[in-house]
């Protein structure tokens, strides 16, 4: 059996094991259990599937795995309390009929809802996302969000007891609710992929995987509610974003920026999909955009300019202006500079770039470029020094430790010829 | 019997833990729907004020709506004097030790907890549906926190 097959396998169990887990939760009423019983019942479909063969119904067998696994951790659970056995509970979690398609459909809607509730803080939400949504394991979920196990674990069960303490519903919201709640689902996806698509630090540019999590986990949400315009744009943004992937490092993975990216390399079937689904999404919202459809756009903008002196970026510029105005942030503000700066040239990107308070190490490295634009190169050395002294992922900072370096040479070169 | 089967299903569902219940399956028999619901504490941050002076006359009509809206989901709640006249206790070593006392509130925040209601609700949507109609949710903040059952 190659590789490519066993990953095939290990994706449908993963898939199938995500969407019996909610039906399971809500059945023993316990989201740990059912999860350690998930778990169990899915390493058991990736030792035997692969002698036995695929079952023809595998979502069928899982469920019933799952389902004994989860009476034996009652058991344990209640001879351990000291709790009288509860036969016809047992009886009926045993029961031979798995659940229907629409009962399965709408326990994965509820989980979603239970899981991202903006009570719930964002980075616990994308933890348990990871954990509850994406059947990762607690090992593969802490290295998702570069943390220990033990914090894992930890994070996991504070946010397990505040929902069942507190007391948030397992319940797809009402249509009042609903604009609101699924912007707090949309958040957890976002987040998500912002964490695998640039690291803060470490050995990589971003985490291949946790991307892919979020593109999964965006996929199911606009699959389960196709009719809701935010999940379509978030998925559409995503997708816009990874078409890229594979061409902003070079094979030593070392950065390549956009300018210099091979755009014949770009995922066509991707963008295809991501502008499919950012038209749909429009449509729905009779041509009003919300924060992620101008996300979609601006991925979008980028994506389909042939080459990168075609970009346009007088349309980018507006749609930086309209994304500052409804959700303000400074990742916002450092991109709109960096289009005024193409539209109007490094002098105005450098007065806007004064405008921005944050100064972090993509501050200082913008700073850098929009002087160096104008042969300034000694203060852009000087603006890098800066931006290095920041933490940043390594091959970033081998990418700015470059720059700075030709910054240099330059600024000594004209200080000879001057 | 397959009617009755579910039922005790239900209550042992429900005996685990109450969020999982999903009221959409199965219409709860009527007593039970007090075991539904959860006890919700509200703290009240505002503004560091004598409620009993005229001037907060006013604002205390608010509160008092709130209380009317909210109708049996109120199960208790105070208001409280400002915190100039809070005194926080504390014994050294154990029990039985010297008492230290010390003038003002616990924190010293610049909005300080002058109230709280206990609450009734069946989650923490209806809970937070509730804390919203509270006047210090638009002129402060309120903390809802689920109130803890012993036994």
């Amino acid at each position: 059996m190659t590789d490519g097959v066993d990953d095939r396998l290990a994706e449908l169990v993963r898939d199938e094991g995500a969407r019996i887990l909610a039906t399971l939760a809500r059945t023993v009423g316990d989201l740990r259990l059912a999860e350690d019983a998930v778990q169990e019942a899915t390493m058991a479909a990736l030792r035997t599937w692969p002698v036995s063969g695929i079952p023809h119904d595998p979502r069928a067998w899982l469920a019933v795995t799952a389902r004994h696994r989860a009476i034996d951790l009652l058991r344990r659970e209640q001879r351990r309390a000291g709790k009288e056995q509860e036969g016809v509970a047992l009886m009926q979690l045993s029961g031979p009929d798995g659940p229907s398609t629409q009962t399965v459909r709408d326990d994965q809607l509820r989980l979603i809802f239970t899981c991202c509730h903006p009570a719930l803080s964002l980075p616990a939400r994308v933890a348990l996302a990871l954990r509850v949504l994406c059947g990762l394991s607690v090992e593969q979920v802490a290295a998702c969000l570069l943390t220990t196990p033990a914090a894992t674990a930890k994070r996991l069960t504070r946010t397990r007891t505040k929902i069942t303490a507190a007391g948030i519903p397992y319940r797809v919201p009402a249509d009042e609710d609903l604009p609101e709640r699924l912007l707090a689902v949309c958040a957890v996806v976002h987040a998500l992929y912002t964490a695998g698509h640039t690291a803060a630090a470490g050995p990589a540019l971003g985490q291949v995987e946790v991307s892919r999590e979020a593109i999964r986990l965006a996929r199911r949400l606009v699959e389960l509610m196709p009719d809701e315009a935010a999940p379509a744009a978030v998925l559409a943004s995503l997708l816009l974003t990874e078409a890229r992937r594979a061409t902003r490092t070079d094979p030593a993975g070392e950065v390549v920026l956009l300018a210099d990216q091979d755009r014949s390399r770009w995922d066509r079937a991707a963008i295809a999909e991501g502008i499919e689904l950012l038209n749909r999404s429009l449509r729905r919202t009779g041509g009003t955009a919300d924060a992620y459809q101008l996300q979609a756009a601006l991925a979008a903008q980028h994506a389909l300019a042939p080459t990168y002196a075609d970009t346009d970026w007088a349309e980018i510029l507006r749609l930086y202006d309209l994304l500052r105005s409804v959700y303000p942030s400074a990742a916002v503000e450092l991109n709109r500079v960096v289009a005024i700066a193409e539209v109007h040239g490094p002098a105005a990107g450098r007065d806007a770039l004064d405008r921005v308070r944050m100064h972090d190490a993509r501050w200082w490295a913008v700073r850098a470029e929009l002087l160096a634009r104008d042969g300034a190169y000694a203060d852009a050395v000087t603006a890098a020094e800066r931006a290095l002294a920041c933490e940043a992922a390594e091959p970033e900072q081998r990418h700015r430790r470059r720059r700075r370096d030709e910054w240099a040479a330059r600024a000594q070169a004209a200080a000879i010829d001057g | 019997m397959r009617a009755d089967s579910l039922a005790r299903m239900s209550s042992w569902v429900y005996s685990r833990s109450s969020w999982w219940w999903d009221r959409g399956d199965e219409p709860p028999d009527r007593d039970r729907v007090e075991d539904l619901m959860t006890q919700y504490a509200a703290l009240i941050y505002s503004a560091d004020v004598d409620w009993s002076a005229p001037e907060y006359v006013d604002s205390m009509e608010g509160y008092n709506r709130f209380t009317e809206i909210a109708g049996d989901a109120v199960t208790g709640g105070a208001a409280l004097h400002p915190t100039t006249t809070a005194t926080v206790v504390r014994v050294k070593g154990a029990r039985g030790g010297d008492i230290v006392t010390t003038d003002g509130p616990y924190a010293e925040t610049k909005e300080a907890l002058t109230g709280f209601y206990l609450l009734e609700a069946s989650d923490l949507d209806a809970a937070i549906k509730l804390a919203a109609e509270i006047p210090a949710a638009w002129d402060g903040a309120v903390e809802v926190r689920p109130v803890l059952t012993f036994g």
